[in-house]
């Protein structure tokens, strides 16, 4: 199985590589921004209010990187030089989350490193974004939850091919701009269509116990996990 | 002698019969010519034999063991898919990475060989999938075919693209690979002309069945060309079987193919009965039959009375020559029932286009 993991690493770490790129890129353009602002302002309080800007954009980039997963093009490529359909999927969730574990190392290096030159650069202002920390320390099990699914929505590319792009373009585009606008609006308008949505999710979330809601996740995780091996088991390269 | 079988292949796709009742033994040690048209099923059933796509009904096995998810057999063959009906998942890939994660994939890969097919080819090794040339394209699937070392080596369609120098070295490549190495090459292509000097034997794919799988020599041998007047071609190929046609006025060339009974009476009788006997079917051809019985029959009897004879060096006895002529005679008769016996198939013989 080493040796198959060296194959399924030498496909991705490319992949990877320029991930990580991305990250340290989108992290030197928030500190690069989060200066300028602060220079240009002259306000304390409005540059600190970006806080740990460039670590949330380069956890923003890791994300939507983890999201965006090549599934369709690995599979295809893999499966054709020879790899067996049960090695790949489970050499590539290992490297997959070898990688996406590595990624989440990296974005807290990064937001060390920010924090650090926002105490010698800016010592008055906040230290981070409120409720960053906690989310960076949750970082690990939420990309590989984010992996998942995203493998999930590939097998189902595959599968389906083309039939699948809308339907996955509006999971997408829910999870990531309705969902949070949902969530804003329950605070800040909860009155609005969007509000009323958001609280009753909030209730809805707070009616069972945080244990209940975890078993939930780990029963859809391995729903997930177990539909897709159904799925691409007898998958055709296409 | 490892062998890739397939038995009873079927393969259907959204209620679509592609591949029917495929019964394929390939054998190592061969060059194998993969024919048919487009839509045949010709890149279905390779990849069906490489365990790419799941059969809808019966098994592949590589000397006795399954090939679907099995490494170890997977580990003998390589099908180079044509690159360029994979654009969505190589397009993003330079010539360089494509070409190491091949090699991290075969086992057998010879760098060496990549390295000089590289140079040959004039690869730029850092532009990628989607701005190389479809000719380039064909290029990184013969290379990745023929560094593999795969003891099964497949490839797709691999001169398309390709121009008339490219090809012939390609052809000059894979002979040159088959004599060192004695690997098994499958290669599906559309241009025979070029191909009959390759391939050891040929398979002929039609409407996913397999129409043929034969010696190509042997093959040649039994098809010929018949042309000249409409009426008198139509005539002389009445039941037989008819490959291709060529129409010019009121000229008419066709191609046909003579069945194993009429190989029999090529053995038997040479190759200029059989001819006149396509040429000139329905009219004489009892006169062909017997004449050239009555030609074997004079010529087994001059071969016992001016060779046989003597050598028995003075102690002939009439009894003996009498027990010669009878051979002779004999042998006559036998050429006599197979003509009869090459004229019945001729006759009966099924045409199809």
């Amino acid at each position: 199985m080493r040796s198959i993991m060296r194959k399924q690493f030498a496909v991705q770490y490319r992949d990877w590589c320029a991930q990580l790129a991305f990250m340290a890129g989108a992290w030197a353009v928030g500190i690069l921004g989060h200066g300028i602002v602060h220079a240009a302002v002259k306000n304390l309080d409005a540059a600190a209010e970006a806080g740990t800007i460039a670590a949330v954009i380069a956890g923003g980039i890791l994300l939507f990187c983890v999201t965006m997963n090549q599934t369709v093009s690995y599979f295809n490529l893999e499966i054709t030089l020879g790899l067996t359909r049960k090695q790949f999927l489970i050499s590539y969730y290992a490297v997959c989350a070898a990688g996406s574990a590595a990624a989440g190392g990296f974005l807290g290096l990064l937001y060390a490193a920010e924090r650090a030159l926002n105490r010698f650069f800016y010592p008055g202002c906040f230290d981070a974004l409120p409720g960053f920390g906690p989310a960076l320390r949750w970082s690990v099990p939420l990309y590989l939850l984010v992996l998942l699914c995203a493998v999930f929505l590939g097998a189902l590319r595959l599968r389906f091919g083309k039939r699948m792009q809308i339907p996955i373009w509006v999971t997408w585009m829910v999870c990531w701009i309705v969902g949070p606008k949902i969530l804003t609006a329950a605070k800040e308008q909860p009155h609005s269509v969007f509000g009323r949505i958001g609280r009753a999710l909030l209730q809805a979330l707070a009616w069972f116990p945080a244990k209940a809601w975890a078993v939930v996740l780990a029963a859809l995780v391995i729903s997930l996990a177990a539909v897709t091996c159904l799925i691409l088991r007898r998958q055709q390269v296409t | 002698m490892s062998r890739l079988t397939a038995r009873g292949i079927g393969k259907t796709y959204g209620g679509k019969q592609v591949l029917q009742g495929i019964d394929l033994e390939l054998e190592s040690g061969k060059i194998y010519g993969l024919l048919g048209r487009n839509g045949a099923g010709k890149t279905t059933l390779l990849s069906v034999l490489t365990a790419q796509n799941p059969a809808t009904a019966g098994s592949v096995t590589f000397d006795g063991e399954p090939v679907w998810e099995n490494p170890r057999a997977l580990e003998h063959l390589c099908f180079a898919r044509d690159l360029g009906q994979m654009s969505g998942s190589v397009s993003g890939l330079t010539v360089r990475e494509y070409l190491r994660i091949a090699a991290a994939y075969c086992p057998r890969w010879d760098a060496g060989m990549a390295a000089r097919l590289i140079r040959e080819f004039g690869l730029e090794l850092k532009k990628p999938f989607a701005r190389l040339s479809r000719g380039m394209v064909s290029m990184v699937s013969i290379v990745t075919a023929l560094a593999s070392g795969a003891e099964f080596t497949i490839l797709d369609e691999p001169v398309a693209g390709l121009d008339v120098v490219a090809r012939e070295r390609f052809y000059t490549l894979i002979l040159d690979e088959f004599a060192r190495s004695g690997r098994t090459f499958v290669i599906s292509t559309h241009i025979i002309e070029e191909s009959e000097n390759l391939f050891e034997e040929v398979i002929i794919l039609d409407q996913g069945r397999i129409l043929l799988k034969e010696n190509t020599q042997a093959l040649l041998e039994r098809c010929f060309h018949v042309s000249g007047r409409e009426d008198e071609v139509a005539r002389a190929t009445a039941g037989l079987r008819v490959f291709h046609e060529e129409r010019v006025g009121r000229s008419l060339g066709v191609t046909v193919l003579l069945s194993a009974g009429i190989l029999l009476l090529a053995a038997s009788f040479g190759l200029l009965d059989s001819a006149l006997l396509v040429r000139w079917q329905g009219r004489i051809q009892w006169i062909v039959v017997l004449g050239t019985a009555a030609v074997a029959m004079l010529a087994g009897f001059a071969l016992c009375w001016f060779v046989y004879l003597p050598c028995l060096d003075g102690r002939l006895s009439v009894s003996m020559t009498g027990l010669q002529i009878l051979a002779a005679a004999g042998a006559g008769v036998l050429y006599l029932a197979s003509g009869i016996l090459a004229w019945t198939t001729v006759r009966n013989a099924e045409v199809r286009f």
